[in-house]
């Protein structure tokens, strides 16, 4: 069932790309713009980039969280989703998981343009680096769906998704930041180990949160 | 009593202070207008009964 | 149990101004501590009530949760916001700057930022079940926070907390007693004030039903 649903998800960003190119685009001219308006010499650059990058993923995750769902709202479909004899909680899990994939995505095509344009050199381990992120999509994107599915039929929810999220992901935020400078200075992993372990607590709780709640989010 | 420092003290206490028993008032407010509806719907209601 | 509340709060001031002790380097600024904490302290229950009062909406459907929720969630936005207050009112005189960016401070803030989007869901969803809801929901991710932010407060390196971290057993009878006294005031302050908003949301949903009959 997590499957078919996942497949639907896909299977609808792919034939119209809508969400993908309003990621990768937004997230570009951000980069862009921040490769214009501060013309710092390379190291602050380097101080400030990972709290830069990670900005950008939010944002761009917010449109990605909130078209995912929006979708739903059209002709209805939700209603008819869950006359369905499935549990709501994989409704969650199929939300969250391709929020994550479209996170991931997105952050495959910026992340060269982020490294490029700011001019910043590759940390040494790039499969650790790899690794973080995947953990912190994840995160963003339980806690992001979460959020959306639950604000979706109050009025203002363009608004209030962001207002909600950022909030609630900000911890799972510092240490992402925290992680990815301490990845590009290449310290080694004892280092920063204690945020890695906030991040992983952060991805658990919030989905199982998630999980749980899911179902009272989506009764009509 | 006047010892250093004394005015933040006594700013703090009375940002306390004020922000209780505003709060209560409010809500005091809140309860009287309430109450007063109540009563005219109650006057209105008997009137069509 | 106003009136007991009137006399524990005066007893409290004076014991603050009189009775404790008075500390060498911040003088009267350190006695905010009487209030600020009590103040955290009382933000913190009331945030704890708001997830248990939302998970009993979620499970019993029971209105009556839902205003405890209510109740809880402003009282605990009104005392958070004024140990935002009263904390760089003590930050002025003793770290020269209101504000900084250090570990407690910041996640406090991140807190009330969280229950202020509770409060704008409220406003911007219609009076129905389904505001109530989804209130409840946010009420109950929004607590699942607090631990990880307790948790991130003692990850952070050490050195960067500025912020005084008292050992309370370890203080002088006068100081230890004082605060026991006023974290006692507060709490009762806050049980009666969440009684009678609980009361004033009870007659209100009364109201508002008695109006759309008519």
């Amino acid at each position: 069932m997590l499957a078919v649903l996942l497949r639907k998800d896909l299977l609808i960003e792919f034939r119209s790309r809508e969400i993908l190119i309003s990621m990768v685009t937004f997230g570009a001219a951000v980069t862009l713009l921040y490769a214009f308006a501060f013309r710092p010499s390379p190291q602050s650059m380097q101080t400030f980039a990972p709290g830069l990058m990670w900005m950008i993923f939010l944002f761009v995750s917010v449109l990605a969280l909130h078209r995912s769902h929006s979708l739903e709202k059209e002709f209805d479909a939700f209603s008819m989703i869950l006359s369905a004899p499935i549990e709501r909680s994989i409704l969650f899990v199929s939300k969250c998981l391709s929020g994550f994939i479209f996170l991931v995505v997105a952050q495959v095509i910026l992340l060269p343009l982020f490294f490029l344009f700011l001019q910043l050199p590759l940390p040494s381990n790039l499969g650790q680096m790899m690794a973080v992120f995947l953990l912190v999509d994840l995160g963003i994107s339980a806690a992001g769906s979460l959020l959306s599915g639950t604000v979706m039929r109050v009025r203002v929810n363009e608004m209030l998704l962001p207002l909600l999220l950022f909030p609630m992901v900000t911890p799972l935020l510092i240490s992402a930041v925290k992680s990815t400078a301490a990845m590009m200075e290449n310290q080694p992993f004892s280092q920063w180990q204690l945020w890695f372990q906030l991040i992983v607590t952060f991805v658990v709780v919030y989905s199982l949160v998630g999980y749980l709640i899911y179902d009272y989010v989506s009764e009509e | 009593m006047m010892y250093k420092y004394f005015g933040f003290f006594l700013t703090a206490f009375l940002v306390i202070f004020v922000a209780v028993c505003g709060w209560i008032y409010t809500i005091y407010r809140q309860e009287k207008a309430l109450l007063k509806e109540l009563k005219s719907l109650n006057a209105n209601k008997s009137e069509l009964e | 149990m106003v009136g007991a509340i009137a006399v524990l709060w005066i007893t409290v001031l004076y014991l603050v101004l009189s009775v404790t002790r008075i500390d060498p380097e911040q003088q009267m600024a350190q006695k905010i501590f009487y209030y600020h904490v009590p103040s955290a302290w009382t933000a913190g229950v009331a945030y704890l009530l708001v997830m248990i009062a939302a998970v009993l909406y979620l499970m019993k459907k029971d209105e009556k949760f839902d205003h405890l929720g209510l109740a809880a969630a402003e009282l605990g936005t009104l005392f958070c916001a004024l140990v935002l207050i009263t904390g760089p009112i003590w930050a002025k005189p003793i770290w020269g700057a209101p504000w900084s960016w250090e570990p407690r401070l910041t996640t406090v803030l991140i807190m009330f930022l969280i229950y202020i989007g509770y409060f704008m869901v409220r406003n911007f969803g219609d009076e129905g079940e389904r505001t109530r809801r989804i209130s409840s929901v946010i009420g109950i991710a929004a607590f699942f926070n607090v631990p990880i932010i307790y948790v991130s407060v003692k990850f952070w390196a050490a050195d960067a907390q500025l912020h005084p971290q008292p050992a309370m057993g370890q203080q002088s009878p006068d100081v230890f007693w004082t605060f026991m006294l006023s974290l006692l005031v507060f709490t009762l302050l806050f049980v009666h004030m969440l009684r009678y908003r609980v009361h004033i949301l009870k007659l209100r949903s009364k109201v508002l039903k008695m109006r759309y009959d008519v």
